[in-house]
């Protein structure tokens, strides 16, 4: 497994460069495979009144087209680990698995055309479990977000050391969110009574619309690239995400900032 | 515009440093704080206020002023436990690390109807084997299983050697084939409905309608979704649909109550002994601001003819243990049991 590890932090320096340029081409195709960590914060009212927080693996795949003038990003991420209630140390195991397309513009350049600005949108989901290992009836606890949300990113690209890097800042806000929370006062969806709709479609169809008042989603992410002369390269992105429901009943507010290395194979 | 946009990143951008995603607990939470957690979230959650004609406003305004006034957590914890106590429900708890409030009434003021020593001393004799979580014998021609609870999880390849070993002669040591069976759940303070669903499956002859279970979905009092129906099904290989009698005491709660309601449903079986507890809502459980947790009643659940599980299941035939047959080592239950089968 370490050689594996190795191989492929090597691989993009490896492969040969079928241009030896780093002028873009019309169109480009790559894909980025991450992993990390990311530390979580939540407090899930629907499940205690206490705050848990805890240190996640994370690991993310994206596919990435350039066009001279557009950027399409499609993104999947699955963090796991154990969150602790600092208060009566009570654990709860959390799953996170998402992704997003982001459509990004290119947009004007300002400061001698260093500065590039990109704008566009996401479409972007999420679900989350949390099992209280405390608890027993109320134990899985699920909701699921899907939004549109307008994108914005501003790119610093650099040469150091004669190395190409590219400084970057991308941040995303929904305004319009499909919520699907759990019921009231347990963890069944109202859709799964008399099993009138099972499974996934029944819990998706126990969900509803939702503008910025009631969900709030602040997507940030600062990355350096470094690309490679054939293209490829490696990332570090740092992520900061935080979501909060603010339903009358059972409100949820988490948060999540974490680290991630990606290695970038063009092709 | 583009100004704009790039405030609006760089203004993001500062707030993604921020230390705190999520606040932490206050450091000092007051005893009224803890108090109106709790009472908020049961009022807005609990299941059973008007079928037990509870007043909780009435009863917030006696105990809030207790716990407003609570010097130490060890008073704080009693007037949070008095308060639940009011609720008269077994799946009504307050867990602290030092207690466990509960009311246990449901069968501290009723007779206990079982005596284990008498059953593993007189009873507990021929065939008798521990298979599982099932102790099982084979009394005078009649098949005997005890499940003490339904926590322990239930193996589908030993309910089908259990069947066999009453059913089939080559599967017990008597070479008999017994004129029935005995599931004595006295005792058994529940544990996994399911569990409760897939033992009941092997006694039913059809999809049989058991009850309705209604989901609180809304803060009223009677904010109820529609009845969910609840059925058993036949399940597994190996089935028994010849007499049958489940015993059961006030000490069968929650699971065991929702076992003995299934059975009842089933032409070849009859309840026998005392009425079971009740525990019919399932529970759910929160933690209050200082950490402790709490545990209530979130549905309540009807049988198929409308009677309230929360109040118990009736047996078919009522039968109290006599205490001059317990001196003498005889289970009046058992015995009874025993009677009604061997005459069928």
């Amino acid at each position: 497994m370490r050689y594996l590890l190795v191989c492929l932090c090597l691989l993009p320096f490896l492969v040969k460069a079928q241009e030896d340029t780093t002028v873009r081409k019309k169109s480009q195709w790559s894909l980025l495979v991450g992993t990390g960590a990311s530390y979580q914060f939540a407090r899930d009212r629907g499940m205690s009144s206490l705050r848990y927080k805890g240190v996640q693996t994370a690991s993310q795949a994206e596919l990435l087209w350039i066009r001279p003038k557009s950027e399409h990003r499609l993104v999947g991420r699955f963090d796991y680990g154990t969150l602790e209630s600092e208060r009566n140390g009570a654990e709860v195991t959390a799953y996170r698995g998402g992704g997003y397309y982001r459509f990004l513009h290119k947009g004007p350049s300002f400061w001698k055309n260093r500065l590039h600005l990109s704008y566009g949108g996401t479409l972007d989901g999420f679900w989350n479990l949390r099992y209280h290992t405390g608890y027993s009836n109320n134990a899985y606890n699920n909701e699921f977000y899907l939004s549109l949300a307008p994108a914005a990113q501003i790119a610093f690209p650099f040469r150091l050391f004669k190395q190409q890097f590219t400084l970057s800042y991308t941040a995303h806000l929904p305004l319009a969110t499909y919520v699907v929370r759990q019921g009231f006062s347990g963890t069944y969806f109202d859709a799964f009574i008399n099993e009138e709709v099972d499974g996934v479609k029944g819990a998706l169809q126990s969900g509803y619309m939702s503008g910025w008042g009631t969900f709030r989603r602040y997507y940030s992410e600062f990355g350096l690239e470094y690309t490679l002369k054939n293209g490829n390269g490696m990332r570090v992105v740092y992520t900061w995400d935080y979501y909060r429901l603010n339903s009358r009943y059972n409100p949820v507010e988490a948060g999540l900032k974490g680290g991630l290395f990606s290695i970038i194979y063009q092709f | 515009m583009k100004k704009i946009v790039v405030l609006a990143l760089l203004a993001l951008s500062l707030g993604s440093c921020h230390k705190n995603l999520v606040e932490p607990e206050k450091e000092e939470i007051s005893g009224v704080e803890n108090f109106d957690y709790v009472w908020n979230t049961i009022d807005q959650k609990y299941s059973f206020f008007t079928d037990k004609n509870i007043d909780w406003d009435a009863i917030r305004e006696e105990y809030r002023p207790k716990a407003r006034t609570a010097r130490t957590t060890l008073e704080l914890f009693d007037v949070i436990a008095d308060m639940l106590f009011e609720l008269e429900d077994g799946h009504v708890n307050l867990s602290a690390g030092f207690d466990l409030s509960r009311n246990w009434e449901w069968y501290l003021n009723y007779p206990q109807n079982f005596n284990y020593t008498v059953l593993e001393r007189n009873y507990w004799v021929q065939d008798y084997q521990i298979s599982g979580p099932f102790h099982n014998a084979i009394i005078d021609s009649v098949g005997y299983i005890y499940y003490e609870s339904f926590s322990d999880e239930i193996n589908e390849s030993l309910l089908n050697y259990l069947i066999l070993k009453f059913n089939d002669r080559r599967y017990n040591s008597q070479g008999i084939v017994c004129k029935g069976i005995i599931i004595d759940v006295r005792n058994n303070g529940g544990g996994l409905v399911n569990g409760a669903e897939l033992f009941a499956g092997r006694f039913a002859d059809k999809k049989t309608l058991v009850s309705t279970r209604l989901y609180k979905n809304g803060p009223g009092h009677d904010d109820f979704s529609k009845p969910h129906d609840e059925y058993i099904e036949p399940v597994g290989d190996e089935r028994y649909t010849k007499p049958v009698v489940v015993l059961t005491n006030r000490s069968c709660y929650s699971a065991t109550n929702f076992f003995a309601n299934s059975m009842k449903h089933f032409p070849n079986v009859t309840l026998m002994g005392d009425s079971t507890g009740g525990g019919g809502g399932l529970p759910i459980n929160d933690e209050m601001p200082l950490g402790w947790r709490f545990r209530f009643s979130t549905t309540k659940s009807f049988d198929s003819e409308g009677n309230n599980l929360e109040f118990g299941v009736a047996p078919d035939i009522f039968v109290n243990m006599d205490s001059e047959d317990e001196k003498n080592g005889i289970d009046t239950i058992l015995e009874e049991a025993l009677f009604f089968i061997k005459n069928q």
